[in-house]
């Protein structure tokens, strides 16, 4: 049931009314019913899965909780992590290893070739509930968070359905108590803000992404082979990528935003106009906010930080991202895309900060276009289908023959066409300073703008509907 | 909250002019949706006045593949006049469209072709799992069979719902002639490179699938559309149209038709054109359809003296 489904939309409007019918405590077993149902529609197997790191967490949380001995509160944290690492190793990245190993052990003739294969299917949005699980015992661990007595209340935070299977990956002390206590009843203020991050959210997702997806596509699944490429045609393919995996992610969490606020929720942002960013450390402040600060608050920190002085600081970044683009799947075009990630992030601290730069309106020019145009170089590593292939497409950059085909002419249109006014309407809203700035407007403002994301939604539809990209992970 | 009252109202007002706006220009729409507005007309056209009707259903293989002058100047039926040729054959339409347009262009509304002549590629005539709803709810399906439709498709509700809005609202149904009309006008290079959409859509589809057969062929649609048109006394005729490359029937409907004793004129291995006769690749072009028209002229005028229409 992907949100941008007539099936979405019918469920939703039917978890809303009923919701707003019943008490809180009631409330609370409608939408935990409700959430098990919308992971139910993607595979009802893996429903036990949730019920299980659920049950695990909960527990855990209680024990820590409750027990005065710093062993005892040590034991069970680590055994938390360790559960909810083994699942996730196990159904992400087990095949993944073992087919690494095995060719290893092949290159040195110790095995032959193998006559099976390794295939586990992947949970729905397993990252995003896993981390989110075990963010909840490390806080309870760490005394920043009470642990629940309620089951139910507990099963919602993991469960949530609009942000289950593509975040964002909430905190238990911004989430939890919300689940907890009675919510604000939908008045104009949430109901307006419900209203511009849902349709916003579907713009993004429906006009942008998808129509950015087969552009892309075309690039990195060239059916003659790369050497019928260019390379404008490349460069354009990489930020018709850009731009689809901005819309389709931001579109998402947009989405899930807005229902959750229909619901009472406040739901934190996940992108903050990322690809106005003039640094990587900018960036990594606007683009998945949930999972930058969980990779902060859990891993970067805990290693120590930028306590250590320089060479740890710098371990501690690389190992930070190199783990954080193993999040996103098993392969190595991720692991490479956030070792590449890392390394801006040292560079970016140790070199460029230190020794200064250009100033004024220039400076925050230069650096937005040069950290796009690395964020766009670490998309071609992050979309390729292999590290040959990216070498290759980096290659056929590099090598000229920029000619304007039909391609490349199709791509630069439909950038013009649906990405520009898009980004010229963030542009207005970043000088703004403000991410509600629309909603401050005469409604008329409103009106009009909302008119034209509805009439491209209808009108502009993508030729080929694209799964949302996050949900993989 | 009374301003986002002030703001949904807007919207509403905009979906409203929209759906007016639609309405009034729908024809300029596209040239499929010229034809598929001009059915009821044609429909009218059919009925019966003493002289020998035809109608030709398919899609733009036979749009492009036959040429309907030359079909109506050498036809010539046993009554000695010339066939009244109509046709009805929507872009990318199947046997599913073709069914539901007859039943409600030609049942309803009592019109009696004696011949009905369909053309077909090779996988046009058993049941598809692709269905495009929208179409099917503004313009084919007959209104009072809409609920039948839907529970005979067993549906879920991401088909249902846009069926539903679709046969309600024309600016639904016609969303997607907006971005043809604009971009093949207006960005270079769009018609080629939407020769990609397909491409891409086509290897999705395999990726989707694996690689696999869809399942067992099924013919429930001809069957229907077999009795259908048994049941208003006219003969149908089967031609498979020449594609570039040869063809044959599926197994499946070969016997279907076979069973039903329906003539089936055989342009997709018998009568197969030369590549060059294709400038798009899968259409024919003039010369290649008046070629096809009088082999099929031919082999009609065989049949018909033999048998005549009933």
């Amino acid at each position: 049931m992907w949100f941008n489904s007539f099936s979405f939309i019918a469920f939703f409007a039917v978890v809303c009314v009923v919701h707003w019918f019943l008490g809180h405590r009631l409330r609370n077993l409608w939408l935990l019913g409700c959430s098990y149902f919308f992971y139910g529609c993607w595979d009802w197997r893996f429903l036990g899965l949730i019920v299980f790191t659920t049950t695990f967490e909960f527990v855990s949380g209680r024990a820590i909780g409750a027990s005065e001995s710093a062993k005892v509160r040590r034991r069970w944290m680590m055994a938390s992590v360790v559960v909810e690492m083994s699942i996730l190793g196990v159904f992400k990245y087990l095949g993944f290893f073992v087919t690494e190993l095995h060719q290893m052990l092949r290159v040195f003739g110790w095995v032959g070739e193998p006559s099976w294969t390794l295939d586990i299917l992947l949970p729905a949005g397993l990252s995003f509930f896993t981390f989110q699980a075990l963010s909840y015992t490390v806080d309870v661990y760490r005394g920043q968070t009470k642990a629940t007595g309620s089951f139910t209340d507990f099963a919602l935070f993991i469960a949530f359905f609009p942000q289950l299977v593509a975040g964002p990956i909430e905190r238990s002390n911004h989430l939890l108590p919300q689940v907890e206590n009675p919510r604000p009843a939908l008045n104009a203020r949430r109901f307006r803000i419900g209203l511009y991050h849902v349709l916003t959210g579907f713009f993004k997702k429906v006009v942008i992404a998808d129509n950015m997806a087969w552009l892309g596509n075309h690039v990195f699944q060239v059916s003659g082979g790369l050497g019928e490429l260019n390379g404008l045609e490349v460069l354009l393919g990489v930020y018709a990528f850009a731009f689809q995996i901005y819309g389709d992610f931001s579109g998402y969490s947009s989405i899930a935003v807005g229902v959750a606020m229909w619901l009472g929720f406040d739901l934190m942002e996940n992108f903050r106009r990322p690809y106005f960013a003039t640094s990587p450390t900018d960036f990594w402040s606007r683009w998945h906010i949930s999972l930058s600060t969980w990779l902060r608050d859990y891993l970067y920190i805990p290693l120590g930080g930028n306590r250590m002085g320089k060479w740890k600081t710098g371990r501690n970044l690389m190992v930070t991202m190199l783990l954080g683009g193993l999040w996103h799947g098993a392969s190595w075009t991720y692991v490479v895309w956030g070792g590449f990630h890392g390394l801006w992030l040292v560079v970016n601290r140790f070199v460029v900060k230190e020794r200064g730069a250009l100033g004024g309106e220039w400076k925050g020019m230069l650096g937005m276009v040069g950290t796009f145009h690395l964020v766009c170089l670490g998309w071609l590593f992050f979309r390729a289908e292999s590290m040959g292939q990216a070498g290759q497409l980096l290659g056929l950059l590099g090598a000229g023959g920029w000619v304007w085909t039909p391609y490349a002419m199709t791509c630069a249109s439909l950038l013009m066409f649906f990405v520009l006014p898009w980004v010229a309407y963030e542009a207005w809203v970043e000088r703004a300073g403000s991410d509600l700035v629309l909603l401050e407007k005469p409604w008329l403002v409103r009106a009009c703008f909302y008119g034209w994301l509805l009439l491209m939604l209808l009108w502009f539809p993508p030729p080929m509907p694209s799964e949302f990209i996050y949900f993989q992970f | 909250m009374r301003s986002e009252i002030k703001v949904l109202l807007f919207l509403i007002v905009c979906l409203l002019a929209g759906e007016w706006g639609t309405r009034w220009l729908e024809p300029a729409l596209s040239k499929d949706v010229e034809h598929l507005a001009g059915l009821e007309t044609m429909a009218t056209r059919l009925e019966p006045r003493g002289r020998s009707n035809v109608l030709l259903l398919g899609n733009s293989l036979t749009r492009c593949g036959i040429d309907q002058g030359l079909l109506r100047e050498g036809w010539r039926l046993p009554s000695g006049e010339a066939a009244q040729v109509e046709t009805m054959y929507p872009d990318a339409s199947g046997i599913l469209e073709w069914g539901q347009g007859f039943r409600r262009y030609v049942m309803e509304t009592g019109s009696r072709p004696e011949v009905v002549v369909v053309g077909t590629g090779r996988v046009h005539l058993i049941d598809s799992s692709e269905v495009q709803s929208e179409r099917l709810a503004a313009w084919l399906v007959p209104k009072d069979e809409r609920w039948a439709f839907v529970k005979d498709q067993k549906w879920g509700l991401e088909e249902a719902i846009p069926f539903w809005l679709a046969s309600w609202s024309r600016l639904f149904a016609n969303r997607e002639r907006i971005e043809p009309l604009v971009f093949y006008r207006l960005v270079p290079g769009y018609e080629e490179t939407s020769r990609l959409i397909n491409h891409e859509r086509g290897l999705a589809m395999v990726g989707r699938s694996g690689g696999k057969e869809q399942g067992a062929v099924t013919t429930r649609h001809l069957q229907r559309l077999i009795d259908d048109v048994a049941k208003v006394g006219a003969k149908l005729v089967v031609v498979a149209m020449p594609v570039p490359e040869k063809y044959e029937l599926p197994r499946e409907v070969v016997e279907v038709l076979k069973a039903n004793g329906v003539l089936v004129i055989d342009g997709g291995s018998e009568h197969a054109m030369e590549v060059e006769r294709f400038p798009d690749g899968y259409h024919l072009d003039a010369e290649g359809a008046r070629r096809f028209t009088t082999l099929l002229i031919e082999r009609l005028n065989a049949s018909f003296g033999d048998t005549g229409p009933r």
